[in-house]
Formats: structure tokens, sequence, C-alpha cells
């Protein structure tokens, strides 16, 4: 990512968003937790699958989080495929 | 963040030179010991009577109680090879647009980055392309998670930042009671600027 080339000398860049309203509601929240804590694959699908309740898998007695890293990972790029996410460059 | 790339090259302004950085989740020791502690601890007897608001934004809190969410993510910008933090943004995924609340966005609740970078002291210090890409992962972020990129924030109403907005294609939506504009990143203007920056 070269942030700084497509951002020129003219330009001034956010450098606040937000207020202290924000700050003190957050506070007080309470953001429900991630459901496989430290699996950032797993839960990226949970949330995809969350997100988008038209698309369904039927894991047939597996659970997510008991899959291996390939499997997760060949799940999420047909996940991606049906919902026509293009794979990220430089991850 | 292994989903989303995380490597940044930023302009030190002090020499001119490109440095690279990495978006990090914030935790809360980092926020407390590289922001809280920090940021605004050199500056206090330099800067005006009022300080700007986030002069005591609680960033060691807002971190802690983004850790482990679902829903709301605390990152910052570190400078490789150090501690050092320049940048910070909570954001949430799954908010509403503003112009049509069924479609879903991410929203940039808030960004901050220290007084050295935003001309508050009179220095050639700081770095430039912090809050520009802090912005660019929340709308990276939107994408991988199918929302095409939409991002919505509350815009300080100046109107060299506002045109950067319009220049990355936001489009103003409204203005609050508090002069704030609300703004939008639709997903064809989105995506153009992913790719306009290599991403997609």
């Amino acid at each position: 990512m070269k942030t700084h080339l497509t951002l020129s000398k003219q330009e001034q860049e956010p450098y606040l968003i937000g207020d202290s309203k924000v700050v003190e509601q957050f506070l007080k929240s309470s953001p429900r937790k991630s459901p496989f804590p430290g699996d950032v694959l797993a839960n990226h699908i949970h949330l995809l699958l969350e997100l988008h309740p038209a698309v369904t898998l039927k894991f047939r007695g597996v659970k997510l989080a008991d899959l291996d890293t390939q499997t997760k990972q060949s799940l999420l790029d047909d996940i991606n495929a049906v919902l026509g996410i293009r794979p990220m460059k430089g991850r | 963040m292994a989903l989303l790339p995380d490597k940044v090259s930023l302009l030190d302004v002090s020499s001119g030179r490109n440095v690279s950085a990495k978006i990090i989740e914030l935790t809360p020791g980092l926020a407390r010991t590289h922001i809280d502690r920090i940021w605004w601890h050199d500056f206090d007897a330099r800067l005006p009577e009022k300080f700007p608001e986030d002069r005591n934004w609680p960033w060691a809190m807002l971190a802690a109680r983004a850790e482990g969410s679902q829903d709301f993510i605390c990152i910052g910008m570190n400078i490789v090879g150090t501690k050092e933090i320049c940048g910070a943004m909570l954001y949430q995924t799954g908010a509403a647009s503003f112009f049509n609340p069924t479609d879903l966005a991410n929203e940039v609740m808030l960004l901050a980055t220290p007084p050295t970078s935003r001309g508050l002291v009179p220095a050639n210090l700081g770095y430039r392309g912090v809050g520009s890409a802090l912005l660019l992962q929340a709308t990276a972020h939107s994408y991988i998670r199918g929302l095409g990129g939409r991002v919505v924030l509350r815009a300080i109403s100046k109107e060299r930042t506002i045109q950067f907005y319009r220049n990355r294609g936001f489009d103003s939506h409204s203005t609050e009671s508090d002069g704030k504009i609300r703004m939008e990143l639709r997903p064809e203007s989105a995506q153009s600027w992913l790719q306009k920056e290599g991403l997609v």
C-alpha cells in the first residue's frame, strides 16, 4: 500500500474523526465478543455468514473451529466467489 | 489483521523520506504507553488554551473495550522497528448506510493522529499518509466483509479535509446539529479507490 502516492501536497488528509460523545457511548456499551477467540479465519467466515444470510452452509456435525486452516481458507474462497469478493492483493 | 494488507509507506515530514509502517491491532498496553502517555504529553505548554477535543480520549480504555469484539476494531499505525504509534482508529462493521439504512457499512467512529502530524506544533514533524491509510483500511475491511467497501463517517467541517474525502469518492449526506457532515463512500467509489491503491 503506497498511500502517500495518491496524496497530493495540497490535500489535507483526515487527522481527527469523532467526538467525546462517541467515546463515552462506546465505553458504556458492551460489544459482543467474537465466537472463536484468536481464530481470524473462523471469525471472518462466521461474520460473513451473519452479514449475508442468503449464503448458507451445512456443516453436517462438524464445527467451524475444528476445521484445519486449509479447509477454512477453501471455504472462505468459495464464500468470496459467491459474494463476488476478489482476493485482496499485498497481504 | 492477516486478512488485509498491513504494510504502509508513509512520508516522514522531517526527513522527506519514506518510512515503513504497519497497521496493527491496538492493545490496551500499547495504547496506554505509546498514545495516552506520549502524544499530548510534551506539547501541553505549547498548545492553545482550548485543547483539541481528542486531547483526553482514553485510547487504552477504547482498545480494551474493542479487544476480542466481533463488530468493533481498534487499530493503530506503528512505525516499523519502533514502538511509535502515529495514528489510531476505532471502527464498526455492520453500521447502517446514511443513504439507504438497509445497506450495511463500516463506520469510522474515531480517528486521531498525534499533534505533530496535524500542524499543532510549529515544526516539520510527523508523517503524511496516516489518516489516508487508516481510512483505506476501513474501506478494505468493508470490502472483504462483503459490504462493497461502503464506509460512513461524520467529518469535521473543514473545507480542505472535505475535499480530501470528495477526491476519494465520498458523498455528503447531511449536516448534523454540531456541524459535522455525514459522508459516505459508496461501493463503486470504494472499489475504484481500492483499485487505485493496488489492493484489488
